[in-house]
């Protein structure tokens, strides 16, 4: 008979909760999907969900094993018992089939499934390809992730690249019609190169508390893993080919205009009010020193916004979706942002003095 | 996967031949697109030198063409495909995104502003086929169908182009469609593939007006062919008028059902030829005045005087002095000019004028120069060939090495040397290639012409001019 038995602090024990159903497919043909695995050993316990490609391993801590052993029970409801508890601290208790969470003056009692039913989440004990801050890996998660197709389409894969090489981690997302790339110079001298999903990237993200601590990236002939002090998450790669983004940057930009980050997002903000799915653009009028931006809704009216920028080369008007810019302004932290362009014809490209850029395709007006 | 749809690939096609004419080449016509997958667009080449020379040399104005036609941030891959259906489509499962992403398969292509009758200049060179053509888009003319033809960069689109616009202002309830052979028969090929042929003959054979460009371009396309054949005799039927263009007579056309070609023989057949020198300067002048460029009156004069070529060249010419002229930040003058095009007269050289003019000057048949044959007095001449090639041609080697029999590069590499060497060991043979130059230089003869010299060509001219 299936046993275990153990005091956990509830709000470490919540907070591990949060993190793993994270990966929890809301709509999922086989319910064993949607439960958590409780893995508690003598000194620790893991609470552990899956969705077959995304696995999470998270350490609860501040936990006193009475019982070792293994429960399997749904994760939605156990992570809100837990949440709604007021208790300091919670008794966890499996009898036979049955999970009963005991607070003060509470008792709950869960159905509990047959953990062998649970796919196992391969744990990442190896050595990490490349070892960066936390901050810094959920920072290049940042600048990237928006801009990755929601779905794949013929023109963009719903994915990440991840790319290792010559110590420089760098992360490239793109939609087909934008393209952002991220990068962090690491030491050492592996090669890897992938392509992720987004939910691993941003299940990371969500990890709160770890920002200084080491995040651990690892690649396997078809796995993504990373790992923190506490969590570990595995992915299955996205097939597919990705296309050649050093070829999608354009090098040939000839016109460099230099703006406040905050007037521009200001600025497009405010433009994009009188944009709809017939005008979709904002139009960028640069000339000496400054940047219009001016838009229009057909049988709305019409906006127009002029902004300093340190600008010398020839008057060049161009067309923008301004959701695809305000993207980018949010994820950039430098001040000011430098945009060089080619041609109205041509995709834009926008820099910082970070370690990010973003090429844009530019749309008729 | 989808493969790419039709309008998609034709305006991509368009799209590179008008953003990058100088790495555009005729062949382009026989590339297929496959499908776009992740971003990436693949494009099939059947020849190995014109992968090499896509993946080379075309590369850049082909991603630029995609981004410009999808609005998508695309790159490509060339492939190698041999014996691939003669087929610029791919044919497969229904694509949902097709119609509303790529554009209908029918959607009208965009006429190029700047081509009208305002701006086209009339001369000796175009005035039968300027006339025929005015009539026609006027709803005048008695020609039908009018067949317009010409050398590459005389005109024809232009002219063609021109009808259209005409057609737009003056009668617009006439409905008039301007599409490409290319576009006809990948169009059609297309709908056949889709059950959508219905639609296809409706849409062509219910119009006023078709203007059909580039007509040798459906040379060997036998149901492309056969379908123009019935859009041409319905059209004639219910009292539309047709006009082609074509880079030779209907009389010479090469890879035509017969009946097809009489029938487009038999309405008016007008050519564009080159124009002469004040013809040349005539349509510098317009070029001038319609502010594609500003050159005073003596550059001008120089540029009509040194580019005895097509018109397109002419405007080719006058916009690289002004490119000069625009870097080293000074005005268009004729020192400028005399720097931007050389003292010598301009003439562009084919490959065919000089399998031509070696076959003539040593007595040989053209497909035994570029045949597989090795005797000396085939290998000789064809090294000449390739030499002139290298030297004459902006070609790359592959693609003289296919010209020439479909050799590898570096046997081009070897004849080339081979045949400087013998330039420099013998004044002889010096001469010999100089005044094969000179031919080369001076164009095609005409064809009575080239049927005595090779009555007077011994087959064994290549051993005595060569010393050997």
């Amino acid at each position: 008979m299936a046993s275990m038995k153990l005091r956990v602090n509830r709000q470490e024990f919540a907070g591990a909760l949060t993190a793993v159903t994270g990966v929890v497919a809301t709509r999922t043909p086989k319910p064993v999907l949607q439960c958590v695995l409780l893995d508690a050993q003598p000194d620790s316990m893991i609470a552990c969900c899956t969705d077959l490609e995304v696995g999470m391993r998270c350490g609860v801590g501040q936990v006193d094993v009475a019982s070792p052993g293994v429960a399997l029970v749904n994760a939605e409801t156990l992570s809100r018992i837990v949440r709604e508890s007021e208790d300091e601290t919670l008794d966890i208790e499996l009898k036979g089939n049955t999970l009963h969470v005991r607070g003060e003056g509470s008792h709950f009692q869960i159905v509990a499934s047959d953990p062998e039913e649970f796919p196992v989440v391969a744990p990442f004990d190896e050595d990490a390809d490349v070892t960066l801050p936390s901050s810094d890996l959920q920072q290049l998660v940042e600048w990237t992730v928006y801009a990755c197709a929601k779905e794949s389409t013929r023109y963009a894969i719903n994915g990440v690249l991840t790319e290792l090489k010559g110590g420089t981690l760098t992360l490239v997302a793109t939609d087909g019609r934008r393209l952002a790339k991220a990068d962090y110079h690491a030491d050492g001298e592996k090669t890897a190169r992938a392509i992720v999903p987004v939910k691993p990237l941003t299940l990371f993200t969500r990890l709160s508390g770890a920002e200084d601590e080491p995040a651990h990236v690892r690649w396997t002939g078809n796995q993504f893993m990373l790992r923190s002090r506490n969590a570990m998450i595995v992915s299955t790669l996205v097939e597919g080919n990705f296309p050649n983004y050093a070829e999608v940057i354009p090098q040939d930009g000839d016109k460099t205009a230099e703006i406040e980050t905050a007037a521009l997002l200001s600025g497009l903000r405010r433009a994009a009010l009188l944009t709809n799915e017939e005008s979709r653009g904002v139009r960028f009028a640069f000339e000496k020193n400054t940047l219009t931006l001016s838009s229009r809704a057909p049988e709305q009216g019409e906006a127009m916004i002029a902004l300093p920028a340190r600008y010398t080369a020839a008057p060049i008007t161009m067309g923008f979706n301004p959701v695809f810019m305000i993207d980018a302004l949010k994820a950039v932290r430098s001040d000011r942002v430098t945009f060089q362009m080619k041609d109205p014809q041509k995709p834009g490209l926008l820099k910082t003095d970070e370690r990010f850029l973003y090429v844009v395709m530019p749309v008729n007006l | 996967m989808p493969a790419v749809g039709y309008g998609l690939w034709t305006s991509l096609l368009d799209c590179v031949r008008e953003t990058a004419p100088g790495v555009t080449r005729s062949w382009f016509s026989q590339l297929s697109p496959g499908d776009i997958n992740g971003g990436i667009l693949r494009i099939y080449a059947r020849q190995p030198e014109h992968l090499a020379y896509l993946t080379r040399h075309a590369r850049p104005a082909f991603v630029d063409a995609a981004r410009r036609v999808t609005g998508r941030l695309m790159t490509l891959e060339f492939e190698l495909v041999r014996n691939a259906p003669d087929l610029t489509l791919q044919t497969g499962t229904a694509d949902p995104l097709g119609s509303s992403d790529e554009g209908d398969c029918f959607q009208p292509p965009v006429l190029t502003p700047d081509y009208t009758f305002e701006a086209l200049s009339v001369g000796p060179h175009n005035r039968l086929a300027h006339a025929a053509a005015v009539a026609v888009a006027e709803g005048k003319g008695a020609y039908n169908p009018l067949y317009v033809y010409g050398a590459p960069g005389m005109g024809k689109t232009h002219l063609l182009q021109a009808i259209c616009w005409r057609v737009r202002q003056k009668c617009p309830e006439r409905t008039v469609l301007y599409v490409s052979a290319d576009r006809f028969s990948t169009g059609f090929l297309w709908s056949s593939d889709r059950s959508r042929q219905d639609e296809f003959r409706r849409r062509f054979r219910g119009l006023d007006l078709l203007v059909l460009d580039d007509l040798h371009r459906l040379a060997d396309r036998e149901r492309s062919q056969e379908e123009f054949f019935h859009v041409l005799n319905e059209m004639r039927g219910r009292g539309g008028v047709v006009v082609v263009s074509s880079d030779v007579p209907s009389s010479n056309l090469k890879g035509f059902a017969e009946r097809l070609t009489s029938r487009l023989g038999s309405g008016l057949v007008a050519p564009l030829d080159a124009p002469c020198y004040e013809a040349r300067l005539a349509i510098l002048v317009r070029a001038v005045t319609l502010k594609y460029v500003d050159a005073p009156r003596e550059v001008q004069e120089f540029v009509a005087a040194r580019v005895a070529g097509s018109p397109r060249d002419l405007i080719e010419a006058l916009l690289r002095v002004d490119a000069l002229a625009h870097s080293t930040g000074a005005a268009v003058s004729l020192s400028i000019a005399r720097q931007a095009l050389g003292d010598a007269p301009r003439t562009s050289v084919g490959l065919a004028t000089i399998l031509d003019v070696i076959r003539r000057r040593f007595g040989l048949r053209a497909e035994d120069v570029i045949g597989p044959r090795r005797p000396r007095s085939l290998a000789g001449p064809r090294q000449i060939g390739m030499y002139l090639a290298r030297h004459m041609t902006r070609h790359s080697l592959q693609e003289i090495g296919a010209f020439f029999g479909g050799r590898d590069h570096t046997t081009v590499i070897h004849g080339v040397r081979t045949v400087a060497g013998q330039i420099e060991g013998s004044e002889e043979f010096r001469t010999l290639i100089d005044e094969l130059r000179l031919a080369i230089l001076a164009g095609p003869p005409c064809e009575s012409a080239d049927m005595t010299v090779e009555k007077e060509a011994s087959p064994t001219a290549y051993k005595v001019a060569a010393g050997g």
